[in-house]
């Protein structure tokens, strides 16, 4: 500290406490999840749970995961997020390099098409007729395939491509590389800031997706994670409203109930932390990779 | 949903993943049928239905029992989300023609897949494959058509003639203030109000917190059901029926005007919670949990949860009395209404089923008191015992249920072929009860403190302070909503909602109350009124025909 003007050491102790405040602003929603997830259901009801948990017991957890298909559910969701998202970053890139080649012929009215979609869409029962008449309707397919490109994606990425400087690929093309070769040993290597961020957007996109299980899959065999929960969730809502069982049979007040205010808490605990991990392998991308000294013009 | 989507179809994609995916779809567990009495061996077969209750599973034993008898499986398909969400997946199985063959919804989806065409009509198989189900609809059978004569959907007949057990009136008053009280007769208002009153001076912070006296939830249970209970009047909805069948808007009947009163003194006392207006579904179970709420309009529905979060944290005496209240010594108490069917899940067999007749013959089983007894209270010696002849959950039954909060559906209780049930308070051929929620099963479950208050009473039960059941065609809420009502409806709502609490609130009472009806008149008030009287008389003409009146 010696030698430091005071003005440094005030400055540092205000930056900090004022980047620690908004540390724990952002994560204290997460923070309050978690301390209901751990807290027990009957006492969350009254409410006042903050950071740390009142009564503390994991009983939530284990009424989640005492569900059979948890497993195989989360199984699948991972290859859905796995396949689908190298699958779709793969053809992402693809499409978003011929459409950045400024001498393909159907550049313009390509992009207009892909940008078309963006605003009108067909509507979700044209596009039910569509998956069933395809026959995607109860497979593993219909997670991966109709979300594959998402014109979205294409234009971020195309745009990426664009702005990087055309000498680069002149270059590599003098030097007798291929379109693919220019692609992906040129191209992808300098462009991993925009794949990371697609790289994100889809696979945070597949792990929390559960309405194209719900429409097309009625399969148990096919269910993804997200829904499994999802009913997880619906279940206990129905126990405390009754309304599943209106004319059930049980006493509400013999059964312990959980409240679907600590399932929806564990619910979103488990489903988050899996997805989290993703973002520290990607972090690094998101500072590399800059074209700095690439040309010199 | 702003998915934006390009579909794209790559051939050659399509490899190895679909595989172990698909395999093994339908199971049936074919019984090599055992049952000699029944005439013909039942053929196995497997039909799909959906439903809301997303824990549904057929391996249970109640559901393989049902199949050992009708050889009928069914595979359910859950159904999600809110209502929103659930009316889009009815929406794309209508259009796509995709619906199972057996469906499971509620009046107003199932009107739309009826006049789609993708409905059978039901009375001819029901005449050849269903004596149960007519017998036992009796004099209501004929309730069961449409306008234009067919029958397409079936539910339940409530056979209840007496009080279910586990009815309760929506006025909820501590235990505690009672006992200070002395367990006075509490049943006007103004009784209320003096108890509330005293226990309130006496003690104006329950463990070191505010006591708030009277409190409530959502403008509906604040300002319109509490009259109608008040008023003694049946439950429907915003509106009251009077003996003429006429059809009036409650919000501005002389009742409300008597409860706003009643609202407007606890508020210049101080007695009102200041937050009733704003409390939600979600804020105000916490507050009542806190135990600190002496009083209150609650139904049942909403009350359990956080009364059980009381009682479990050992306020016994926190819990609610549940009393009806009326305005007076001189109201006659009607609020006690029951229907004769329940139709809410109705089961329609759709166009995409070949085999109509097995899931006729299946809901026939379910009309038999073998059958009542299968969904309604499970197997003998598992789900209950026989003690002096009569059906009986022992503690150790109970107790085994409330271990595990999944027994329901583990055992198949909760499957939704349970909505077939007579109800609570029916009984059977053999002159017993045909569900378990009886008197004798209600007062078990509760613990001495509930029971020394309701000593006090002389009663056994909180359904033993309802009058007499009746029963009424319909309720308003249930009928379709006239055309055009919707928006004026809204407008009224608006009003109502805008100028309530200024009401609760007002220090000039009878003159806020003038602009006030006004207000709503000047909404479309009568015109409202007068589209609900048609759809009554309606319901009214048609009620009587199918009874032959």
């Amino acid at each position: 500290m010696r030698g430091r003007p005071l003005s440094s050491v005030l400055f540092n102790i205000f930056n900090y406490s004022f980047l620690l405040l908004i540390g724990i602003i952002t994560l204290y929603p997460f923070l309050n999840l978690m301390a209901i997830s751990l807290n027990e259901s009957l006492d969350t009801v009254k409410g006042g749970i903050r950071i740390l948990p009142r009564v503390w017991t994991t009983s939530n957890y284990e009424i989640v995961f005492s569900n059979p298909q948890l497993l195989s559910a989360a199984v699948r969701s991972l290859l859905r997020t796995v396949i689908g998202t190298l699958l779709s970053v793969f053809m992402t890139t693809m499409l978003a390099y011929t459409l950045s080649r400024r001498d393909y012929k159907l550049r313009k009215i390509l992009t207009l098409v892909m940008v078309m979609s963006m605003y009108v869409s067909g509507g979700l029962i044209p596009f039910y007729i569509l998956i069933k008449d395809l026959h995607l309707t109860d497979t593993f397919l219909v997670y991966i395939l109709p979300g594959l490109i998402s014109a979205f994606n294409v234009l971020i990425v195309r745009s990426y491509f664009d702005q990087l400087p055309e000498g680069l690929s002149e270059s590599a093309r003098i030097d007798g590389a291929s379109d693919f070769q220019i692609l992906f040993r040129v191209l992808v290597p300098i462009s991993m800031p925009v794949i990371a961020t697609i790289t994100l957007f889809i696979s945070v996109g597949h792990w929390n997706s559960w309405f194209d299980n719900y429409l097309y899959n009625t399969s148990q065999n096919l269910s993804l994670l997200q829904f499994e929960l999802m009913k997880i969730l619906m279940q206990s809502i129905s126990q405390v409203t009754g309304s599943a069982s209106s004319t059930g049979h049980i006493d509400a007040t013999l059964v312990n109930t959980t409240s679907p205010e600590s399932i929806r808490a564990t619910l979103t605990i488990i489903v988050t932390l899996p997805i989290l991990l993703v973002y520290p392998f990607l972090q690094k991308y998101f500072v590399k990779g800059i074209t700095l000294g690439a040309m010199k013009e | 949903m702003s998915v934006l989507l390009i579909v794209l179809l790559i051939v050659g994609c399509s490899k190895s993943e679909k595989e172990d995916d698909l395999t093994g779809t339908t199971e049936t567990n074919t019984p090599v049928s055992t049952t000699d009495d029944k005439p013909s061996t039942p053929e196995a077969i497997t039909f799909k239905i959906n439903t809301t209750d997303p824990q549904a599973r057929w391996d249970t034993p109640i559901s393989k029992k049902l199949t050992e008898t009708t050889g009928v499986s069914f595979e359910y398909i859950p159904i999600i989300g809110g209502s929103d969400v659930a009316q889009q997946k009815y929406d794309l199985w209508l259009a796509s023609g995709d619906y199972p063959e057996v469906l499971s919804l509620q009046p107003r989806v199932l009107g739309k897949y009826r006049d789609a065409g993708a409905l059978m009509p039901l009375e001819d198989l029901i005449e050849q494959y269903g004596p149960n189900i007519k017998k036992k609809f009796g004099k209501f059978y004929n309730l069961l058509k449409d306008a234009d004569g067919h029958i397409y959907s079936l539910y339940n007949v409530q056979t209840a003639t007496e009080t279910p057990a586990n009815s309760q009136a929506n006025f909820a008053i501590q235990y505690e203030v009672l006992k200070e009280a002395g367990y006075p007769e509490i049943k006007t208002l103004d009784q209320l109000y003096d108890v509330l009153f005293e226990y309130y001076k006496k003690h104006p912070t329950i463990d070191g917190q505010p006591t708030i006296p009277f409190s409530g939830i959502g403008s509906n249970f604040v300002y319109n059901n509490p009259t109608l209970s008040a008023g003694g009047q049946p439950d429907h909805g915003n509106f009251i029926i009077d003996s003429e069948n006429q059809v009036h808007l409650n919000l501005v009947s002389d009742n409300s005007k008597k409860y706003y009163q009643f609202l407007n003194k606890l508020y210049a006392e101080g007695l009102l919670d200041k937050e009733i207006f704003t409390l939600t579904y979600d804020t105000a179970p916490s507050k009542i949990a806190q135990g600190r709420i002496l009083a209150g309009y609650y139904p049942e529905w909403f009350l359990s949860a956080p009364e059980s979060s009381i009682k479990s944290s050992g306020n016994l005496n926190r819990q609610y009395a549940k009393l009806p209240i009326l305005f007076d010594a001189n109201v006659e108490d009607h609020s006690n209404a029951f229907t004769p069917t329940w139709s809410n899940n109705n089961w329609a067999i759709s166009k995409n089923n070949k085999h109509p007749e097995r899931v006729i013959q299946f809901i026939d089983y379910l009309f038999t008191d073998e059958g009542q007894k299968l969904i309604s209270w499970g197997i003998e010696g598992v789900d209950y015992e026989i003690k002096d002849g009569k059906r009986f959950r022992s503690d150790e039954i109970i107790q085994k249920m409330a271990a595990d909060s999944d027994y329901n559906w583990k055992q198949g209780l909760g499957n939704n072929y349970n909505r077939f049930s007579f109800g609570h308070g029916a009984k059977l051929d053999d002159g017993d009860y045909a569900t378990p929620l009886t008197k004798e099963y209600m007062i078990r479950g509760y613990d001495d403190v509930t029971k020394e208050v309701l000593a006090a009473y002389k009663k056994d039960t909180w359904a033993d302070f309802l009058p007499p059941l009746e029963y009424v065609p319909s309720f308003l809420w249930q009928i379709a909503e006239p055309e055009g009502a919707a928006a004026l409806s809204k407008r009224i709502q608006q009003v109502w909602d805008r100028e309530s609490p200024k009401l609760v609130m007002s220090k000039n009472f009878d003159k806020d109350w003038e602009k006030y009806k006004k207000l709503i008149e000047s909404s479309g008030q009568k015109e409202l009124e007068e589209m609900y009287n048609k759809a009554w008389k309606v319901v009214v003409d048609e009620y009587n025909k199918a009874m032959g009146q």
